[in-house]
């Protein structure tokens, strides 16, 4: 099934395969350097739940969830860091433990 | 001397402005663009016998004409045509930086590319081929480290040794398309070139690939041509030839070439190592603290407050001095002058009215001091971060809360932050909401009114009409977004720059720009404003007094108790104010008016108080206490007054309200003129202004008279 960048977790990375929007948004995204087949990181929310931080080719970059659900998405793996929480509270890899872990491996 | 012009471009955070202020120092000018709210600064400096000319265009990551900064850098290029751009790009993110280089190539300008922050790319471990890229560029690329002003003198040495040999069009042909497309480019060309007076203008091959783009500004362009249809049906006829060739839209297959050659030309020159997810540098170790779930709004609300009291309450101490030295200069001329009307004019209308400009100043000052540093620093990125949420629901940026913030301050310093917005039709709305962000200035008005007629209340009654102002602001943005602005909302992606410490100089010559720009631009609109204001409640000046004055004056004439004699004297003088002010102009207009104010239970004395209030809303107040015939005592006495006069509670309520939601004072408007750059939304702010206050007054007394 197609992810989509939206659906990325804190503390997840995944590829770039497409765009999938042909208005300016596109445009904007591809200056910012969303490109085909680039790394994408999941970093965090915002406290209120939108937007969502990502890192990209370095850089830290900030968009809507209404933007990011144009990025389509492949390859999601999970990457542990400390510090970084899933938006409810608790922290990948760290915190998680085993169960954690299996659950977010069964919703991949 | 000679003279070189060049052109300061590059993308956002990548360091450019500080670039420009170590080239410059403090001599810069900024001002808009003519049309637009986008700014322009500008500035020159000597260098080794060559005056330099350079304008720092916007912050932008490309040249496509989609946003008005992009536009307006572009119509620079093209139309002004630089001598020389210096393309300025961050080492760190080069892939990136390159697309917008790939199109300035197009453009055939000279490029000095400048990589900045050599030393944390020396840092991270990239290595850059300078030469290669040089061979790319056709032009010398120079490392430098623009906080530590270092590289500059060989940026300046290259340019001028270009300019030695002669500037002109550099033809650039490291960027090659498809082959077919190349064919049109070239077919498209030919035909441009037999139109008279185009190639000595564009660069036919820039001309070409924008018309394959169907580029709306330049397709304007070519429509005013005389053979412009002919020229447009040859491109359309080009473009469907490509696309069954191709299969794919031209313009899709043009931009993707050129990410594809930004990539390649990164490949061939940048050496990186592999991008580590987890390795965690300052500027995360920050934000795992700042932009925590829980402790994030927290910090952004001490940092807010921060804001607001160091610029409104330390502000006010400095205000305050300014106020006494003004005041001790109208003494000054007080006892100068002999009385008259121009000792009147000058000590109550021009010192009065630069007295009311200059009090601003400090408040200015200090907000754009903080909103410097919370931009250099990288947080003000990081609250638009944080706020977003609550701001996209009104339609606007989460930068724009801080602007709006500080118009419980200030309208006029909140107004001019909305400068930090990069979209133009968010800095507008969010300039003509602010109004509604009840002020200080309105404060005392409350505390007045409140007070007399709801005593004990009165701290709740105050909090309603502070709430009523925020929900007159959210329906206002709404409305403006829905019937006025209406284009598909801009996208919010934007860069979370790393933490940079601030240098003095910019925080210095950011805070310098401001104050200057307030005395010089906006100084003289509220000068003009004050002094109107005051010709009104001064003429005219031969008052015929009534028949009641005339027989107090001969009455205390005939006194010779001294100790009676000033006592009626003074209250003579009150009456004798009351009367003048109620006869001049401004008192002629609120009697005239007075019927419009009737269905809102306000008399003649409100109107005009409401009238004086333009030139400061706290006016409104001392206005009131004239007109009651108090002589400015607003306690016991005033209230009683008012009471007597058939004032109420309604009556009060929508004073208030009034207060809150009509023409914001002078220095607003002239502030809303500057920051808007239009006319029409001005006279539009201050309408609307008038008629939202008319509205919910008028509700707000016809309610309360069911309360009574």
């Amino acid at each position: 099934m197609t992810k989509f960048l939206n659906e990325l977790r804190p503390g997840q990375k995944a590829k770039i395969t497409m765009i999938d929007d042909n208005s300016q948004l596109k445009q904007k995204l591809m200056e910012m350097g969303f490109r085909e087949d680039k790394e994408v990181f999941m970093r965090r929310r915002a406290p209120l739940g939108d937007p969502m931080e990502i890192s990209l080719m370095g850089n830290n970059i900030s968009l809507r969830k209404s933007e990011a659900r144009f990025i389509k998405i492949d390859g999601i793996e999970n990457i542990c860091i400390k510090g970084l929480g899933d938006g409810r509270g608790r922290g990948l890899g760290r915190g998680l433990g085993r169960k954690g872990f299996r659950k977010m491996e069964d919703e991949k | 001397m000679k003279t070189i012009k060049v052109a300061l471009l590059g993308n956002p955070n990548c360091g450019k402005t500080t670039l420009f202020n170590a080239l410059t120092g403090a001599k810069q000018h900024v001002g808009n663009w003519s049309g637009v709210t986008v700014e322009k600064v500008e500035g020159e400096f000597k260098y080794k016998g060559y005056e330099f000319e350079i304008v720092d265009l916007p912050g932008i990551y490309s040249l496509e004409p989609n946003s008005i900064e992009e536009i307006v850098s572009r119509n620079y290029i093209v139309e002004e045509e630089p001598d020389v751009i210096i393309n300025i790009v961050d080492g760190t993110t080069l892939e990136r930086s390159l697309y917008l280089t790939s199109q300035l190539m197009e453009l055939e300008t000279n490029i000095f590319m400048v990589i900045n922050m050599y030393d944390e790319v020396e840092k991270k471990g990239i290595k850059i081929d300078l030469k290669k890229l040089e061979t790319f560029l056709k032009n010398k690329v120079t490392p430098i480290i623009a906080k530590k002003e270092k590289g500059i003198n060989e940026l300046l040495d290259a340019i001028i040794e270009k300019e030695k040999k002669g500037i002109k069009k550099e033809v650039n042909r490291n960027l090659i398309y498809n082959k077919e497309i190349e064919k049109a480019i070239l077919k498209i060309t030919t035909v441009l070139t037999n139109v008279k007076g185009l190639k000595e203008k564009y660069s036919l091959r820039w001309l070409s690939i924008t018309l394959l783009k169907s580029d709306p500004k330049i397709l304007e362009i070519i429509s005013k041509l005389e053979k412009g249809n002919k020229i447009k049906s040859f491109v359309e006829k080009e473009k469907e030839k490509l696309f069954k060739l191709l299969g794919e839209n031209v313009a899709d297959i043009i931009t993707e070439e050129k990410y594809g050659f930004a990539m390649g030309l990164t490949r061939e020159c940048v050496k990186t190592k592999k991008i580590d997810f987890t390795k965690i540098d300052f500027t995360e170790k920050v934000d795992n603290i700042i932009l925590n779930k829980w402790l994030g709004l927290p910090i952004f609300g001490a940092i807010l407050w921060l804001t607001f009291t160091l610029t409104f309450n330390v502000g006010a101490y400095f205000a305050n001095y300014i106020e006494k030295g003004v005041f001790g200069i109208a003494s000054i001329v007080d006892n100068l002058m002999s009385a008259g009307m121009l000792k009147d004019l000058i000590v109550d209308g021009i010192i009065g009215g630069v007295g009311g400009i200059l009090v601003f100043l400090p408040q200015i000052v200090l907000l754009f001091l903080m909103i410097a540093i919370l931009e250099d620093s990288g947080y003000m990125a990081r609250v638009a971060f944080i706020m977003d949420r609550a701001m996209h629901f009104l339609g606007l940026h989460g930068k724009a809360f801080i602007s709006l913030f500080m118009g419980f301050g200030c309208n006029v310093p909140g107004i001019m932050a909305a400068r930090s917005l990069e979209n133009e039709e968010d800095r507008i709305v969010t300039a003509l909401v602010n109004p509604f962000m009840s002020c200080s200035a309105r404060l005392p008005v409350y505390i007045l009114i409140a007070g007399i007629f709801f005593e004990k209340n009165a701290g709740n009654v105050i909090f309603s009409i502070y709430l009523l102002g925020i929900i007159v602001a959210i329906l206002t943005a709404k409305l403006l977004k829905t019937f006025f602005f209406k284009s598909e909302s801009v996208p919010f992606v934007m860069e979370l720059p790393p933490y940079r410490t601030p240098t003095k100089k910019s925080l210095l010559i950011h805070m310098w720009d401001r104050a200057s720009m307030f005395l010089k631009k906006m100084g003289g609109v509220i000068l003009i404003g004050s002094i109107l204001i005051w010709v009104l409640g001064y003429f005219p000046t031969n008052v015929n007094y009534s028949e009641k004055i005339k027989k107090q004056e001969v009455k205390i004439s005939k006194l010779t108790d001294t100790e009676e004699k000033t006592k009626l004297i003074e209250k003579l003088e009150n009456s004798k104010k009351l009367e003048k002010i109620e006869k001049s102009y401004i008192g002629q207009i609120g009697h005239a008016i007075e019927p419009v104010f009737k269905p809102l239970g306000m008399g003649w004395r409100e109107a005009i108080a409401l009238g004086t209030g333009i030139v400061a809303k706290e006016i409104v107040v001392s206005t009131i206490s004239v007109l009651y015939g108090s002589g400015g005592e607003t306690g016991e006495g005033l209230a009683k007054k008012m009471k007597d006069n058939g004032m109420n509670k309604a009556v009060g309520y929508a004073l208030m309200v009034f207060v809150l939601l009509y023409v914001p004072c002078v220095a607003t408007i002239a502030a809303i003129r500057r920051e808007t750059n239009s006319l029409k939304w001005t006279i539009f702010s201050v309408t609307y202004g008038i008629a939202i206050a008319y509205t919910f007054s008028f509700i707000a007394y016809r309610i309360g008279l069911l309360f009574i």
